[in-house]
């Protein structure tokens, strides 16, 4: 069984949703695109309907045929991304998250102020933010996508496609060119990868492809 | 996800496990529990005895326990688990001296997080239950609430393991 | 031209209803069911898909909507979940009595109480006596093509049976995989228009179900169970054909993996069979000859076939994600079936059953690791030491 790379998006219920299922997928589609075996889905446990509840949504790539498909949550996530950055106060989103991780936050506060709210980082690659909202403020509220049905308002409108592109960045596990395909707004995808802060903490383990 | 316990077996359970391999291995007489109809000759499998422990046994978890018939007791004024302080982006940040104690916010929040504090004769706000749906802050007559972003405030982490 | 998409299984299922030019749906909101009609709502808003959207006020309406339907001669279409199956339980036996084939699309979801949103087959099982057709789907592609193949076997002039198209809650419905979207010239070409031989109409008129003495009652049931007798060949040659037309590879009744020198064999239906087949692989390289036979229809269940396929292993474990409290196992269902599959072989094999996959839960690589040891020492020993075992609820011998 080869390792599976876990992305765990988090996000808040119907005023966020779309988005942060647009990066799963996104994401997902993209790697794929450069020939990983990939799964993207909304976790099912949390209810999706009540507005600003934390959800999560998840992206997983491997080399090889995903063996287990079929998991409720990414236990051990790779990179954790979070589109709403009051999240880091009320979950402890570094849980499970092996050493060398990666931490993306959608926000304009500093990263250290940040980083007083997630005494647990020691774990971490690296963390980065980026101000999505900033770069394109609009949000969108689409509910088709959800329940398992079929995303027709096109991916990365909204908040999406900066994340996207910080995360391209900072991961390297998916092209910015192969994410320009997908997403409608490749402007917002270009700032955020241009416009997104890292600050690392140790070296990232030498296995993966991003870059340390 | 499941964790499996690997337990001893100790003093009753033992005692009924050899139990068990006892009956299982006894040979099945003739008239007793039904046996093959053919003779048994080389290759014929044995037939199952119908006595004995052939459901097996079943033992849940401490880890996965549940109440009987999966009845729950109800809190009565505020209970430690369901949080819901993290569902909230902004909070009403409250000025004690423009307040009139009116007790509208008291009224208004559907999550009862505003009641009066007697001894400091003020309006006090309960932030491990507040969702941060602005309700007070519009209902307010004396203007004494405006909302603040949750982020601001150093106080107030939770860092709940699962959202629920 | 046939696309490649990553559907969910409830997406393939709307897709499958679309193709497949259906005429009434019936809708009721149940999770996790629910998007199936989410889908198809959409599609008849756009006009994508010309169809009767009517929403039922229950799981009970929904089906006595589809019925009226169906009577009526349209292609009906619905669906629900859970306890939503078992509200419309009432309708069942009428829609199968009285020949209409209408379909509902089961996304299995645990019965209450509580509240649990996983998968657990018993809903649709609690209703394998009603005289429908019944079968479990493994990938969002095979929803879809259960989709059609149901329509076409259901609507047979010689079968007239309403369908249950059953897949796993979440698991299946909800997490994507590929599907290949077919060509709608193909599907016509597959998929004949309906039928009804006497539907209701006021320009000739006919009675559906009037009073009949008890004497007559009995006509009547055998009248059914005849047509179960012509059914499987009808299953074999639309699969055949759908085989030909679509490109795919299906046996009609059981799936059936690294069989051929197989010792043990896992006996399991639904999304939990792809697990099993990556279980064999690990299981294969450390020397145990396992396999899997996975069937693909309950109703009609397909004796001789699983019979022929298991008659040569030496143990077969049933993998349950389904509870039949009280049974003859004091477990599931599906072993009994198998059990009195298996009964009149000579050397027939050793047959116990797992409970596992209930309320939801995850069936980890190392449950199927743990399932092979037991059925390795069952097939060492030539003894059935428990008829059944919940995996993860006993002390580790």
């Amino acid at each position: 069984m080869g390792k599976v790379t876990e992305i765990t998006v988090w996000t808040r219920g119907v005023v966020m949703d779309k988005e942060a299922r647009d990066v799963a997928n996104a994401f997902a589609q993209a790697a794929k695109m450069e020939g990983k075996f990939v799964q993207a889905f909304d976790n099912y446990e949390d209810l999706p309907d009540r507005v600003l509840v934390t959800t999560r949504k998840y992206a997983r790539i491997s080399d090889e045929e995903i063996e287990m498909k079929y998991l409720y949550t990414n236990s051990h996530p790779d990179v954790v991304v979070i589109v709403e950055p009051t999240i880091v106060k009320g979950i402890n989103v570094l849980k499970g998250m092996p050493e060398g991780g990666l931490l993306i936050i959608n926000t304009n506060r500093p990263i250290d102020y940040m980083l007083k709210f997630i005494p647990n980082a020691d774990v971490l690659g690296a963390i980065a933010t980026v101000d999505a909202d900033g770069i394109s403020g609009v949000r969108t509220v689409d509910f088709s996508g959800s329940e398992g049905g079929v995303d027709v308002a096109g991916l990365g409108a909204g908040i999406a496609s900066p994340i996207l592109g910080a995360m391209a960045k900072v991961t390297g596990m998916a092209k910015k060119e192969n994410l320009a395909k997908i997403v409608s707004d490749v402007a917002a995808l270009e700032r955020g990868y241009k416009e997104v802060k890292m600050q690392k903490f140790r070296k990232s383990r030498a296995e993966y492809f991003w870059g340390g | 996800m499941k964790t499996k316990k690997i337990q001893k077996a100790k003093g009753r359970n033992e005692k009924a496990r050899n139990l068990k391999t006892k009956a299982m291995n006894s040979k099945v007489k003739a008239g007793g529990p039904r046996t093959t109809a053919k003779g048994s000759a080389g290759g014929r499998k044995e037939s199952v005895t119908v006595f004995g422990d052939v459901f097996g046994t079943i033992n849940v978890p401490k880890d996965r326990a549940v109440p009987f018939g999966a009845i729950t007791p109800a809190p009565v004024k505020q209970q430690e688990l369901f949080i819901t302080s993290n569902w909230r982006i902004v909070r009403p940040v409250i000025d004690h001296e423009k307040c009139t104690r009116c007790f509208t916010c008291y009224i208004a929040c559907p999550d009862s997080c505003w009641s009066f504090n007697e001894k400091e004769e003020q309006m006090e706000w309960n932030w491990k239950f507040c969702k941060g749906c602005q309700i007070c802050i519009n209902e307010c007559p004396a203007d004494a609430l405006s909302a603040a972003p949750e982020l601001d405030f150093e106080d107030g982490v939770v860092r709940l393991e699962k959202p629920f | 031209m046939a696309q490649e998409k990553m559907l969910s299984g409830c997406a393939a299922a709307a897709q499958g209803a679309k193709f497949a030019e259906v005429e009434v749906i019936c809708s009721f909101p149940i999770r996790p069911y629910t998007a199936i009609m989410m889908e198809l709502a959409r599609m008849v808003a756009n006009g994508e898909l010309d169809a009767e959207f009517v929403h039922g006020e229950g799981e009970h309406a929904q089906l006595s909507v589809a019925l009226g339907a169906s009577a009526a001669g349209a292609r009906a279409y619905t669906g629900s979940s859970g306890v939503g199956v078992t509200y419309a339980f009432e309708v069942y036996s009428p829609a199968a009595g009285g020949r209409y084939p209408l379909q509902m699309a089961i996304a299995d979801r645990t019965l209450d109480p509580p509240g649990d949103f996983g998968s657990e087959h018993t809903d649709a099982m609690s209703a394998r006596d009603q005289g429908w057709l019944m079968g479990w789907a493994a990938t969002p592609q095979e929803v879809f093509d259960n989709t059609l193949i149901n329509y076409r076997v259901g609507e047979d002039p010689k079968v007239m049976l309403p369908q249950f198209v059953c897949q796993d809650g979440y698991f299946l419905s909800h997490i994507p995989d590929k599907v290949i979207l077919p060509d709608m010239a193909q599907v016509r070409e597959f998929l004949p228009p309906y039928k009804a031989p006497h539907p209701l109409s006021p320009v000739c008129p006919v009675s559906h179900g009037p009073q009949i003495r008890p004497d007559q009652g009995a006509p009547m049931d055998a009248q059914r169970a005849m047509t179960f007798l012509d059914l499987p060949k009808v299953i074999e040659k639309a699969t055949d054909d759908f085989n030909r037309i679509f490109g795919r590879h299906y046996d009609p009744f059981l799936e059936k993996y690294k069989m051929e020198d197989a010792e043990i064999a896992f006996f399991i239906q639904g999304a939990h069979a792809n697990t099993c087949k990556s279980a064999i692989n690990h299981l294969r390289s450390q020397g145990v000859k396992a396999g899997m036979v996975r069937p693909r229809w309950v109703r009609p269940w397909p004796t001789q076939q699983i019979a022929e396929a298991l008659s040569h292993v030496k143990t077969v474990g049933c993998v349950e994600s389904s509870t039949s409290y009280g049974g003859a196992t004091r477990g599931g269902n599906l072993i009994h079936e198998v059990r009195a599959s298996l009964y009149d072989l000579d050397n027939r094999p050793q047959v116990t059953s797992f409970m596992a996959g209930l309320g939801g839960d995850v069936i980890l690589l190392e449950d199927f690791n743990y399932m092979a040891k037991i059925l390795t020492q069952m097939a060492k020993d030539r003894k059935t030491h428990q008829l059944v075992y919940w995996v993860g609820f006993e002390e580790e011998a």
